[in-house]
């Protein structure tokens, strides 16, 4: 076997890293860049474009540049996620044939994995470039939230991208395990995880190699591009006060406002202020317009400083969820690139009264961990034991429209819980049994993950066949069934019509049209 | 021909295609008689003049000849019901057309094809669409791109900035030259910039030979 690559495939950016001597290293793209803008792209032109390159013409050419797909992957098109994206993407989100999401760029629909699949095939593609060999192998990163059909979405992403998907682990674990935390101690873990588009926190217990997740909250559209939208709209402001020009309804002027308040949020992270100067931003019958402005830190954080506050709302959330207080959090670990603003780490600091732990670079940490897990599941000297626990509890619709539940939350996978069907009618042939995943007591509040249909039970009085349906939950967190009649021993067919996912011809599909599209640039 | 005659030349041809689309066909003819008087053998100019002498004279000859009534504004005194139709605004946008393609095309044929290219281009944008004169704006474009191409060297060839950054200001670009500057970062080539710009393929090279004419980019070919 290869060596195995970690991918943490995230909502703005993605990264990918392998063990190497011993050691996780990121691995750079050929442009230098650790992190891979998780954007695609069909250029004007008609190119498809992968990363950096899509993210550089993401506002000038935004109807045909998907971001952020993965809010949207293993969910139902009327989830209220799905909704709210089509009120906030440029791109245009139909309801697919299986009630999934699907994204129309240029003349083509896409589905969610099919995206995240190219978004994969990228990190595949930088990772065999810097090893200078074929890569099969990867653990891919999802956050602890994802249900059933999500995780499933994901590792079908995996297979459209030419992945042998070994392992789905949750992200914040993936970031503990980086720090190198629980391997001697029991430990209780914040994960602060502020990236591009999103916000988790998560607490975590560890002890001696299972990895619980105790709480998780946050919000799926609160992210550092929020800090970037704050800052061009300040600039904006500040030009059209000075100048008279608004630039609102400019694309290629958005498009530098956008790049150039990323950059400055990034200076000062580090320094007390910074120049933004966007020569030739305008012109009018005067002449072209510069815009040259001078931001500092201060006024950056008056910009922002609701946006960081409302994390920590859901940070106080998660912590009473987890039934613990701010004290007896042990460690705190910062993942995702803004949490290097100043701002955000003092808030965390006063919220835990401890400071976040240092080390790692919260743009890599959670593929370290990826990377790491995915070096202990090849290499038997490595005695990382890493056991996740399910997010979600898993059980089955009942009569009544009630939820019986089978497998409780933060039961540690994998795990399997068998159940005892039988027939309501005499002579009846089969069964179908809804599968859902969630808290509430109320069937139709949690998750559909598939509707099971035992069929060919054998002819009986109603009551006497007796039919066991097991139902596992692998190390990935994704749901199977098997079934077999109690009495004959015989295994009964079951037929799994899952929602949202892709059935393995249309994976199929996929990956013969996508082997006719090369991704034209890359970077 | 001296340089700067035939500059002048341009500049009277334009004069009179600029007052000719105003419908101001008398000033437009002193344009281009002046065109005639410095090169008599200038066929643009002999060719506008015919033009303009059947927007003048619409019906066979100057007796026929119409007062102002017939001017483009369409001032002037009212006709008798057997003076000649006028003619609608389109048909004098054809007429214009017309007149727009044959100086570009003479324009071509003296090697001046950015100087086509402009006055191709004000007079679409001044007017409803015309196959011919869509195709000859097409024909001018793929000429100056080749010319281009050939300038810059290949489209997998870097632009770099060259100039110092604080002295850009002083240059006058304009704002998509600015735009496409921004983008230049010594690592996307010429065909990257093009998809990534959004912009026009022809633009990304006119304006990239621009910038590397008045010295704030270089080319580096991979």
């Amino acid at each position: 076997m290869g060596r195995v690559i970690g991918i943490d495939l995230g909502t703005t950016n993605s990264c990918v890293s392998v063990v190497d001597n011993g050691q996780p290293t990121v691995v750079p793209n050929t442009g230098g860049y650790r992190t891979t803008p998780s954007m695609f792209a069909i250029s004007q032109d008609g190119k498809r474009l992968v990363g950096h390159l899509a993210k550089r013409q993401a506002i000038t050419n935004s109807k045909d540049t998907v971001y952020a797909s993965k809010r949207l992957i293993g969910r139902r098109f009327d989830s209220t996620e799905v909704q709210r994206s089509i009120d906030l993407c440029p791109y245009e989100i139909l309801r697919g044939p299986n009630d999934d999401p699907r994204i129309k760029i240029g003349s083509k629909t896409f589905t969610c994995p099919e995206i995240s699949g190219i978004i994969l095939r990228e990190m595949k593609r930088v990772a065999e470039e810097y090893l200078g060999e074929p890569v099969q192998d990867a653990v891919i990163t999802v956050p602890a939230y994802f249900n059933d059909t999500q995780r499933q979405s994901t590792k079908d992403a995996g297979k459209i991208a030419g992945l042998e998907v070994l392992r789905i682990i949750n992200e914040p674990t993936a970031a503990a395990l980086a720090y190198g935390m629980g391997r001697q101690n029991d430990e209780k873990i914040a994960v602060y995880d502020l990236g591009g588009g999103t916000f988790d926190i998560s607490i975590l217990e560890m002890s001696d190699g299972v990895v619980e997740v105790l709480a998780t909250a946050g919000n799926t559209f609160l992210g550092g591009e929020d800090f970037d939208r704050r800052i061009v709209s300040h600039l904006v402001d500040w030009f059209q006060a000075n100048e008279g020009i608004d630039l609102r309804t400019d694309t290629m002027a958005l498009q530098r406002l956008k790049d150039a308040a990323e950059k400055a949020k990034c200076d000062l992270s580090i320094r007390e202020s910074t120049e933004i100067n966007l020569p030739f931003i305008a012109s009018d019958a005067q002449g072209p317009r510069h815009l040259n402005y001078e931001l500092d830190r201060a006024t950056l954080e008056g910009l922002v400083d609701d946006i960081v506050r409302g994390t920590l709302k859901s940070v106080e959330q998660c912590v009473q969820d987890a039934n613990l207080d701010p004290a007896d959090i042990d460690q705190i670990v910062l993942v995702g690139g803004q949490t290097r603003m100043p701002l955000v780490q003092n808030a965390v600091t006063e919220y835990f009264g401890k400071r976040p732990h240092k080390g790692v670079n919260p743009d890599e940490v959670v593929a370290l961990g990826a990377a790491i897990q995915g070096s202990s599941l090849v290499d038997e000297e490595d005695n990382v034991l890493l056991l996740d626990v399910t997010p979600l509890s898993l059980g089955i619709g009942t009569f009544g429209g009630h939820f019986a539940r089978l497998i409780e939350r933060n039961t540690t996978v994998p795990v399997g819980k068998a159940h005892i069907f039988t027939t309501t009618r005499d002579d009846q042939s089969a069964v179908k049994i809804r599968v859902l995943q969630g808290e509430s007591d109320i069937a139709l509040e949690n998750d559909l993950l598939g509707e099971f249909v035992l069929s060919g039970i054998r002819p009986a009085a109603k009551g006497e066949p007796e039919i066991e349906v097991n139902f596992d939950i692998d190390a990935n967190g994704i749901v199977s069934a098997s079934a077999r009649d109690l009495a004959t021993g015989k295994e009964q067919s079951i037929t799994v019509n899952a929602t949202g996912t892709l059935s393995d011809e249309e994976i199929s599909q996929i990956i013969e049209e996508n082997e006719l599209y090369e991704v034209e640039l890359k970077g | 021909m001296a340089d700067e005659s035939k500059e002048q030349i341009a500049s009277w041809l334009k004069d009179g295609l600029d007052a000719y689309g105003d419908g101001n066909t008398s000033e437009a003819i002193v344009s281009w008689r002046k065109v005639v008087a410095a090169d008599p053998e200038n066929v643009e100019a002999l060719d506008f003049l015919q033009s303009a002498d059947r927007r003048e004279f619409p019906r066979g000859g100057k007796d026929d000849r119409r007062g102002p009534a017939d001017r483009a504004d369409g001032k002037g005194e009212a006709k008798g019901k057997d003076e000649p139709e006028r003619k609608d605004p389109g048909d004098r946008a054809e007429f214009a057309q017309q007149d727009v393609i044959g100086i570009a095309r003479g324009l071509i044929a003296s090697g001046q094809y950015e100087e086509s290219l402009e006055l191709l281009q004000s007079a679409n944008e001044a007017s409803e669409f015309s196959i011919e004169l869509e195709a000859t704006i097409e024909l001018v474009r793929s000429n100056l791109f080749a010319t281009y191409l050939k300038s810059i060297g290949d489209l997998s060839a870097v632009p770099r900035l060259v100039a110092d950054p604080a002295e850009i200001t002083k240059f006058n670009l304009p704002k998509d030259a600015g735009f496409l500057l921004s983008l230049v970062d010594g690592v996307t080539s010429l065909a990257n910039l093009m998809t990534v710009s959004g912009m026009d393929s022809f633009e990304v090279l006119r304006t990239t030979k621009n910038l590397i004419d008045v010295g704030i980019v270089s080319m580096q070919n991979e």
